[in-house]
C-alpha cells in the first residue's frame, strides 16, 4: 500500500514541532542568560542561580523534540514502516475508508500535532523574559527563589498543554499507543 | 509559644543571660514597645547600652586586623563547591577557656598585644620589601626601553647650574621639540635622541638650570614622559643588572618574611580566632540587654519561648537567681502577626521544611502543610521522572550528599534526604512502569521480567492521563478539606462555603449526575454555583473555570512522566543506530548512550522537581495556605570554632 504521502505530512510535522520549539526556547534561553551575565557581572556567584532560571525555558524545546521524535517513530521514520502501515490498516476500520486514505488523514494528524507542540514552544519566549527578571531579582533578595521560579513556571503551562493535546491528537489517530 | 516574662534582681543579671545564652530558647523581645504605658513608664526606664560594647568592637577589629593579614600571606585551605557538598573537610573546633567579663577583656587585651609585637616587625620589613619591588619593576619596565642608550645614568642628575633629563616622546614630535627648546633657552641646550620603535624615541636633554621649568612645561606639552632615574649609575644596560640583583635579593628575603609570618600565622592564628568569638559571644550578652527595662536595682526581660520549654527554663531562672525573681508567662495575643513559628515535624518529613518555607512559612494559627507536601511531592517526581534507573542515580547524589556535606551541614542534609527519597520514589514508579533507561532492559536487553507492572505509560496514554487527573483531583480536595476545617474553625462561615464548600457540592453534584441520579446531581451543582455566584459575586464564572484549570494543570504529571520516557527512548534509538557503524560503532554508542541518558536525568530531574513543586505552591496551596510566618530565632550561642 502507499503510505508516501502520509509520512512526507508527518516529516512536515516533525519538522514544525522541532523547529518552532527551537525558536521558542533559543530566544528564551537567550533573554534569560543576557540577563544571566548581567547578574555573573556583578557577582560571579551568582552563576548558579543564573544557569538554573536559564536552564527553564529550555523545556519547550526538549517538549518539541519529544513531540517530533513521537510522530517519526509513530510514523515509521524511526524504527521501519510496518507498524505504521498496520495502524493505517486498522485505523482504516475504524473510519470506514481505505489505508492509503487512512495513513494520509494519520500524515496530517502529525502535521497538527507538530503545530501544537511546536507553536506552544513559543511560549519559552515569554518564560525567557520571567527568567530574566527573576535573576535579577534572585541576586538582589534570595529568598525570593522559590517564588520567582513559581512565577517563571506559570508560562510552562501552555507548552505542556501544547504537548498534551499533540499527544492526545496522536494517540488518538493511532500514531502512539496502538 | 508562650510570652515569658522574667523580673530579677540586677546583680544576676549576667549569669542569667549567660544561662539564657547556653539554653537558646527564649526569643528576647524589646521590653520598651510593651510597657508602653504611662505608669510603666514612671517605674522603668530603658536598659543603657553598655560601655564595653564599644571596647569589644574596637578589640575585635584589631583581631580581624591581625587576622586579615595572616589570611593574605597564608590563607586558610577551602573546600570548593563539589568538594564541599560531597566530601567536605570536618570543621575544625578548638578548645577555649570559660572566661568572660572584665577577665576576657583584659585576656584578649594582653594577647592582642602580644600578636601585635611579634607581628609588627615582619609586617613592616615585607610591606618595605614590596613596594620597593614594585618600584624596581617600573624602573626595569622603562629602563628595558633605553637599554641601549649610551649614557651614565649618574650623570642623569640636576645641579645648580645644569639640569639633564631624560624620558620617552614621540618620535614625530622631535623636530618640534628642537626648535622649541632653542627658542626657549636661547640656543643653550643638548639634544640626544635615538628612536627605540615606530613611534618613540629615547631623549636627553640637558639645558641650564635656570631655565629648567620652563624646559620641563614645554617637554611635556609635546608628550615626553620623564623618566625617574635617580639612585642609579652606569649604563642602563648595567643599572638593568644591578638592579636584577636587588631584585633577587629582595625576592629572597620576602620569601623568607612570607615563610615567617606563615609561622607566625600558625602560632597565633588559633588563639585569635578563638577569642574573637568569645568576644562575640560577650558582645550578645551585652546587647541584649538594650532590650531590657530596669530600676535601680532590678531588671524586666520578655521573650518567646515554645510551650515545651517553659518549665525548665523557670526552673533555671529560679537556680540561677537564688529565687530573687519572678517568672510569668502568658498566651499570646492570638492576632498579631508577630508570634515567631516554630516547626515541629516527625523525623524524616522535617527535612521537607525546607520546600514549604521556599513558598513562606506558616503563620502562627496556620496549619503547617510540610505532613502533605512530602509524601505527595515524592508520588509527583516519582510519576514525572518515571524510570527506574534514574531514581537510583537520583538517591544515589542524595545519599552522596547525605554522607558528605550532610555530615555538618543542614541545608545539604536536608537536600540529602529529599534527593534519596524522591529518588526512591522514582525507583519505584519506574518499576511499576518498566522504564528503566526508558526501553533498554526490555528491548535491547530483552529482560521480560523487567516489563511493567501496572501500565506502558508509551502505550495505554489514557490510562496514564486518567490516572494523574484523578490524583489531581484527590489532591485538590485535601486541600479544599483543610482550608474548610481551617475556616470552619476560625468561625469563618462565609469563606468556608465561598472558597470550598461550594466545590464539593459542585464536584458531588458532577459525580452523581455523571452515575445517573440526574435530579439530585442537577440539585447540587445549582447549589455549589449559587453558593459561589452569591459569595463571591458576578466574577465566580472565573472560579468555576479556574478550578477546571488546577485540575487540569496535574496533567504536566503524563506529559513530563512522558517526555522522560520518550526521551530516553530516544536516546536508545540514537545509541543502536550508531552502533551500527564499523569499528568504533560500539565506542560511540556508548558514549551517546551515557551523555543522553544524563542528559535526560539532570533535564527532567530538574523539571521534575519545579513542576512538583509548582503544583503544590500554585494549585495546592491556594486551596488553605498563606504562609508568611514570623522565624523563630531564639537568642543562642553561635559557635562556630569553639567547643562548649
Amino acid at each position: 500500500m502507499d503510505i508516501s504521502t502520509g509520512v512526507a505530512l508527518a516529516a512536515v510535522g516533525a519538522g514544525i514541532s522541532m523547529g518552532a520549539a527551537a525558536i521558542g526556547s533559543g530566544i528564551g534561553v537567550g533573554i534569560a542568560g543576557a540577563a544571566g551575565a548581567g547578574a555573573i557581572a556583578e557577582d560571579p556567584g551568582k552563576f548558579g542561580t543564573a544557569l538554573v532560571f536559564q536552564a527553564l525555558p529550555q523545556t519547550q524545546g526538549i517538549y518539541g523534540f519529544l513531540g517530533a521524535v513521537l510522530i517519526m517513530i509513530g510514523t515509521g521514520i524511526l524504527g521501519g514502516y510496518a507498524a505504521f502501515e498496520s495502524a493505517a490498516t486498522s485505523l482504516a476500520g475504524l473510519m470506514d475508508t481505505t489505508p492509503e486514505n487512512a495513513a494520509l488523514i494519520m500524515g496530517l494528524a502529525a502535521v497538527g500535532g507538530g503545530l501544537s507542540v511546536g507553536l506552544a514552544g513559543l511560549s519559552a519566549i515569554g518564560q525567557g523574559i520571567t527568567a530574566a527578571g527573576s535573576i535579577g531579582a534572585v541576586s538582589k533578595e534570595p529568598g525570593a527563589f522559590g517564588k520567582c521560579m513559581v512565577l517563571t513556571v506559570m508560562s510552562e503551562t501552555f507548552a505542556v498543554f501544547g504537548l498534551l493535546i499533540t499527544i492526545l491528537i496522536l494517540v488518538g489517530l493511532n500514531l502512539l499507543g496502538a | 509559644m508562650r510570652r515569658l516574662h522574667i523580673v530579677a534582681l540586677s546583680k544576676y543579671k549576667y549569669p542569667l543571660i549567660q544561662r539564657l545564652h547556653e539554653l537558646g530558647v527564649v526569643q528576647m523581645t524589646d521590653v520598651t514597645r510593651t510597657m508602653e504605658s504611662p505608669e510603666w513608664a514612671q517605674l522603668l526606664e530603658k536598659h543603657p547600652s553598655d560601655p564595653t560594647i564599644r571596647q569589644i568592637t574596637a578589640q575585635v577589629m584589631s583581631f580581624n586586623k591581625i587576622l586579615d593579614f595572616f589570611g593574605a600571606v597564608s590563607p586558610l585551605p577551602e573546600d570548593n563547591f563539589f568538594k564541599m557538598l560531597f566530601s567536605p573537610s570536618p570543621p575544625k573546633k578548638m578548645e577555649a577557656e570559660k572566661v568572660y567579663g572584665t577577665k576576657l577583656l583584659e585576656r584578649s587585651e594582653r594577647l592582642l598585644e602580644e600578636a601585635n609585637a611579634a607581628v609588627r616587625e615582619p609586617e613592616e620589613r615585607l610591606n618595605r620589601v614590596t613596594s620597593e619591588l614594585g618600584e624596581i619593576s617600573t624602573k626595569v619596565e622603562s629602563l628595558e626601553k633605553i637599554r641601549d642608550f649610551r649614557v651614565d645614568l649618574a650623570d642623569v642628575v640636576k645641579t645648580d647650574l645644569l639640569t639633564v633629563l631624560i624620558g620617552i616622546a614621540p618620535k614625530e614630535r622631535a623636530s618640534d621639540m628642537t626648535s622649541k627648546l632653542s627658542e626657549i633657552t636661547n640656543g643653550i641646550c643638548y639634544i640626544g635622541s635615538k628612536d627605540i620603535s615606530q613611534i618613540e624615541s629615547v631623549v636627553l636633554v640637558v639645558a641650564l638650570s635656570e631655565v629648567s621649568k620652563d624646559v620641563s612645561d614645554s617637554l611635556r606639552r609635546i608628550g615626553f614622559e620623564r623618566m625617574d632615574v635617580s639612585g642609579l649609575s652606569g649604563t642602563p644596560a648595567e643599572a638593568l643588572s644591578t638592579l636584577g640583583e636587588r631584585k633577587a635579593s629582595l625576592a629572597s628575603e620576602e620569601e623568607f618574611l612570607r615563610s615567617e609570618i606563615k609561622k607566625l600565622a600558625e602560632r597565633w592564628r588559633d588563639k585569635l580566632l578563638v577569642h574573637r568569638e568569645l568576644l562575640l559571644i560577650e558582645r550578645d550578652r551585652l546587647d541584649v540587654q538594650t532590650n531590657f527595662m530596669r530600676t535601680d536595682e532590678t531588671f524586666i526581660l520578655e521573650g518567646w519561648i515554645p510551650a515545651k520549654s517553659i518549665g525548665s527554663v523557670k526552673e533555671e531562672v529560679l537556680e540561677v537567681t537564688k529565687g530573687y525573681s519572678v517568672v510569668k508567662e502568658s498566651n499570646p495575643n492570638p492576632s498579631p502577626d508577630d508570634i515567631p513559628v516554630y516547626l515541629q515535624n516527625p523525623p524524616f518529613i522535617r527535612h521537607f521544611q525546607v520546600l514549604t518555607e521556599l513558598y513562606g512559612r506558616p503563620k502562627y494559627h496556620e496549619i503547617d502543610p510540610t505532613f502533605m507536601l512530602a509524601p505527595v511531592f515524592m508520588l509527583f517526581f516519582g510519576i514525572m521522572l518515571t524510570d527506574a534507573v534514574y531514581g537510583v542515580m537520583m538517591a544515589a547524589v542524595g545519599l552522596m550528599l547525605l554522607r558528605g556535606g550532610g555530615r555538618y551541614s543542614s541545608s545539604v542534609k536536608d537536600f540529602g534526604v529529599i534527593f534519596a527519597a524522591i529518588g526512591c520514589a522514582t525507583i519505584g514508579f519506574g518499576i511499576l512502569t518498566g522504564g528503566y533507561f526508558g526501553d533498554f532492559a526490555l528491548k535491547y536487553l530483552g529482560i521480560s521480567a523487567l516489563r511493567p507492572i501496572i501500565f506502558d505509560p508509551m502505550v495505554d496514554v489514557q490510562l496514564f492521563l486518567i490516572l494523574v487527573l484523578v490524583i489531581g483531583l484527590i489532591h485538590l480536595n485535601l486541600g479544599l478539606l483543610i482550608g474548610f476545617k481551617e475556616n470552619v474553625q476560625r468561625k469563618q462561615f462565609k469563606d468556608a462555603f465561598g472558597d470550598q464548600f461550594w466545590l464539593f457540592s459542585l464536584q458531588v453534584g458532577i459525580a452523581l449526575l455523571m452515575m445517573g441520579m440526574k435530579a439530585i446531581g442537577a440539585a447540587l451543582i445549582l447549589v455549589g454555583v449559587l453558593l459561589v455566584a452569591i459569595i463571591h459575586g458576578p466574577l465566580f464564572f472565573f472560579d468555576i473555570t479556574g478550578y477546571l484549570g488546577d485540575v487540569l494543570s496535574y496533567a504536566r504529571l503524563l506529559a513530563l512522566g512522558l517526555a522522560t520516557t520518550g526521551i530516553a527512548m530516544t536516546v536508545n534509538i540514537l545509541s543502536s543506530m550508531i552502533e551500527g557503524v564499523p569499528i568504533i560503532g560500539i565506542v560511540l554508542a556508548a558514549i551517546v548512550f551515557v551523555i543522553g541518558h544524563i542528559f535526560n536525568w539532570g533535564m527532567n530531574g530538574l523539571g521534575g522537581f519545579v513542576h512538583g513543586i509548582r503544583l503544590h505552591y500554585v494549585e495546592f496551596f491556594n486551596k488553605f495556605y498563606e504562609g508568611g510566618g514570623s522565624e523563630y530565632r531564639p537568642y543562642r550561642i553561635r559557635r562556630e570554632l569553639t567547643k562548649e
